[in-house]
């Protein structure tokens, strides 16, 4: 016969004991001289057995016990008989038992998940990460050195701009290595460090061509779309990779999810944005960046254009006046 | 989304403006020390011929009961009408509801003062007691010479009324709203009171001070021209009107006469640049190129002596500008745009005012398109709340010449009319030219 795999659980379903049987007749009981002894009162001394029946298919079989047995597999019935395959959970006294054949595929858990995936090989390589870890940080430095203009020299940009940067990192990633660690008993901190560090790096050149674009190209409107849609394709990445990581569910509805989070917090932070729009500011505040390079593939606008253009600045200051006027 | 950039600490703007001077208004605050000052036999037969034509006036704050400001005046009529500073009775203009005028003469005696007219240019009122009075000035009719002796009343930091002696030394040089400056210590609290000369007449009323016997009245002409067109009541005297129509002709004039003048310029590093807009306004200069910095920075400053008082929170300086010009062989091109950048987000103009004197600012940015130049401009306003029509305005310029040369401009303009504030930003771009 097919060896099978008998769990023995409690009444909330948690598996109390694992027995593998690989011969029949099996029984169980609260009786001694049974295979698999129970301490349940509600079990009668020889309550079942798992046997062969006449077209060699296992069978649990009551053996007149006093309380019977239950297939609650099918509808909590109270059944003299019933047959396993492919498998069978029924309840004697206060004890549930599941019969597996040994085929079984147990569902990826946490743990497992992470041995599925392709990005594992660089997860494990901590060379890979320091080595990330490091081009990241000499990247972020690079931009730091070149667009400085005081007179601190290279060592001391390092200490003033750049390693406090990655500090902040090592300090974040380490909060995060905590809490991965109680949820999946691993703590990838140096996943962590490197990914952390590369996002920032990247953030900080995609800041610099948004700028760039914004000012070159003056389209106030598109950089702000750019900026938000950005904002959304990182949130995603890092909630579905992490979802990915933590979750035994499918990829799509792991992705469904990541969409709606990411949804989500974009709405609260554009809503944010929308209502302190007309935040009374005491001072004078506009758009600063300034790229020279950019400067020159500008052609601006005539002084009668600018002249007639600026005095719209008279109707949005009326209509603040308006606004508070409404809501006083 | 707006990005404000501040200065990195590196970069060291010096503020060139030397300081303004300080109303005399007791609001209990900022100590001066008081000069010790030895009165002649004059000053004090003159105290006790006079000390009944002056009073203290107080503001009291009709919810609690409490004085509010302090400040001095003077009867110039039999009927009661009496002369003191706009900034001494402001608060009663803006909230009449919240507050009222009160006199108190040195003998003790006290009653209601209403108000009849303010001129806030010259930071002067006309209040009215209900009683008629039996001592009271009479005005100068010529003007004094430089050197005579004059004597200022009034009651500083309400310790009693009280006479300073000290000499006149004519209209302030500079000064885009007529003041006289008198060489004796007016003191908090003593604004609004008259300043006489030997034989009792008004020659001036006193405003302000710049600490050390340099002080500064209001020529007693304008009080005289004011008490003329008051209205004999105080009844239905649209005083923040009038307010507002003083404050837009006198903005008006400035701008006007402004503009119709040729500009002055001069050159600041390879540019050149607007620098005196009106004679009135002092320049200062200053560069900073120390050696181990990798780029200089040419700075030049303009601003206005005087502002006009509208309310304790706001005061308005007519017009301010400046100008930063940046150059560095040493720097890269990344470098630089990041120098320049972090500068053209420091504004340098100063903006006074509370949220109830004043909108937030509304700003726009463009690039423009000047004399062989290219600019980026942002442009900010907002609106005094009390006086539609006028704003407070801020230009804000930046152009480059390919490599690593750069000015910044920066011109601002309070208590203006929109029309007004674009047509001189306008004049003032168009004077920004490329000079190597």
């Amino acid at each position: 016969m097919e060896p099978l795999i008998l769990e023995q659980l409690d009444r909330h379903h948690r598996v109390k004991a694992r027995v593998r049987i690989d011969r029949l007749p099996f029984t169980v009981g609260r009786g001694y001289d049974n295979d698999l002894i129970l301490d349940d009162e509600y079990v009668s001394p020889n309550h079942i057995a798992i046997e062969g029946d006449e077209e060699g298919r296992v069978v649990i079989v009551d053996r007149g016990s006093t309380n019977g047995l239950y297939d609650l597999s099918r509808g909590k019935a109270k059944v003299d008989r019933l047959v396993v395959p492919p498998e069978a959970l029924v309840r004697i006294g206060h004890t549930q038992i599941r019969l597996r054949p040994l085929a079984f595929e147990q569902y990826p858990t946490k743990i497992d998940r992470l041995t599925n995936i392709a990005l594992n090989r660089i997860i494990d390589s901590r060379a890979t990460l320091l080595g990330l870890t490091v081009l990241a940080m000499l990247a972020f430095y690079l931009r730091v050195f070149l667009s400085d203009y005081t007179d601190r020299n290279a060592g001391k940009l390092f200490f003033d701009d750049v390693l406090p940067v990655f500090v902040l990192i090592v300090l974040w990633s380490g909060v995060w290595a905590i809490i991965s660690y109680i949820n999946s008993h691993r703590s990838y901190f140096a996943v962590h460090v490197a990914i952390a560090s590369m996002v920032t790096v990247l953030g900080g050149y995609l800041v610099l061509a948004e700028d760039v674009t914004r000012f070159g190209l003056s389209v106030e409107t598109l950089a702000l779309l750019s900026r938000y849609g950005l904002i959304a394709v990182i949130t995603f990445v890092m909630l579905y990779g992490h979802m990915r990581f933590c979750s035994s569910r499918s990829p799509r509805t792991i992705a469904h999810r990541a969409v709606a989070a990411c949804l989500a917090l974009n709405g609260v932070y554009i809503a944010g944005e929308y209502f302190s729009r007309d935040d009374f500011s005491s001072f004078p505040s506009y758009h600063a960046d300034l790229y020279p390079a950019a400067f020159q593939w500008r052609e601006g606008m005539t002084l009668e254009h600018w002249s007639e253009s600026v005095k719209d600045l008279a109707v949005r200051v009326q209509l603040d006046l308006d606004k508070e006027r409404k809501s006083d | 989304m707006v990005i404000m950039r501040r200065p990195l600490k590196s970069m060291k703007h010096m503020s060139l403006r030397l300081l303004g001077m300080v109303l005399v208004c007791g609001l209990f605050a900022g100590a001066v020390p008081a000069q010790p000052d030895q009165a002649s036999a004059s000053a004090q037969d003159l105290y006790e011929k006079w000390r009944d034509a002056i009073f203290q006036v107080r503001i009291i704050n009709t919810r609690t009961g409490t004085t509010s400001a302090l400040g001095s005046g003077f009867f110039i009529s039999r009927d009661g009408s009496g002369v003191s500073n706009f900034h001494v009775v402001s608060e009663v203009v803006h909230t009449p509801d919240r507050y009222r005028a009160e006199y108190e003469r040195a003998d003790g005696t006290r009653g209601d003062l209403a108000l009849v007219a303010v001129d806030v240019i010259n930071d002067l009122a006309v209040v009215k007691s209900a009683e008629p009075v039996d001592v009271h000035f009479s005005f100068r009719a010529t003007a004094p010479r430089t050197g005579e002796h004059i004597f200022a009343l009034g009651n500083p930091r309400d310790l009693g009324a009280t006479i300073v002696e000290g000499t006149y030394s004519g209209p302030v040089a500079n000064s885009i709203y007529q003041r006289i400056h008198f060489t004796g210590s007016l003191n908090p609290g003593m604004s609004g009171g008259p300043t006489i000369d030997s034989r009792g007449r008004v020659v001036g009323v006193n405003v302000a001070t710049s600490g050390n016997q340099i002080s500064f009245l209001v020529d007693a002409n304008h009080a005289k021209a004011l008490l003329a067109r008051a209205p004999a009541t105080a009844e239905d005297t649209p005083l923040k009107q009038d307010l507002r129509d003083q404050l837009f002709s006198a903005q008006d004039n400035f701008w006007q006469s402004a503009m119709s003048r040729p500009l002055d310029t001069t050159s600041l590093g390879e540019f050149s640049v607007p620098a005196r807009f009106v004679p009135q306004l002092s320049c200062w200069g200053d560069s900073s190129e120390q050696d181990d910095q990798k780029y200089k920075v040419l700075s030049q400053e303009c601003s206005l002596r005087d502002y006009v008082y509208l309310s304790r929170q706001h005061s308005v300086e007519a017009m301010a500008l400046r100008h930063d010009y940046y150059e560095s062989s040493e720097l890269n091109p990344l470098a630089f745009s990041h120098l320049y950048s972090d500068s053209f987000g420091d504004v340098q103009a100063m903006f006074y005012g509370a949220r109830e004197d004043v909108t937030g600012f509304r700003c726009r940015t463009d690039f423009v398109k000047g004399d062989g130049l290219n600019f980026r401009t942002a442009f900010c306003v907002r609106g005094l709340r009390e006086y539609p029509g006028l704003y407070d305005a801020l230009l804000r310029v930046a152009t480059i010449k390919p490599g690593t040369k750069g000015l910044q401009s920066e011109f601002s303009m309070g208590a203006v009319s929109l029309d007004n504030a674009v047509a001189a930003s306008r004049r003032f771009i168009e004077a920004i030219k490329w000079n190597p």
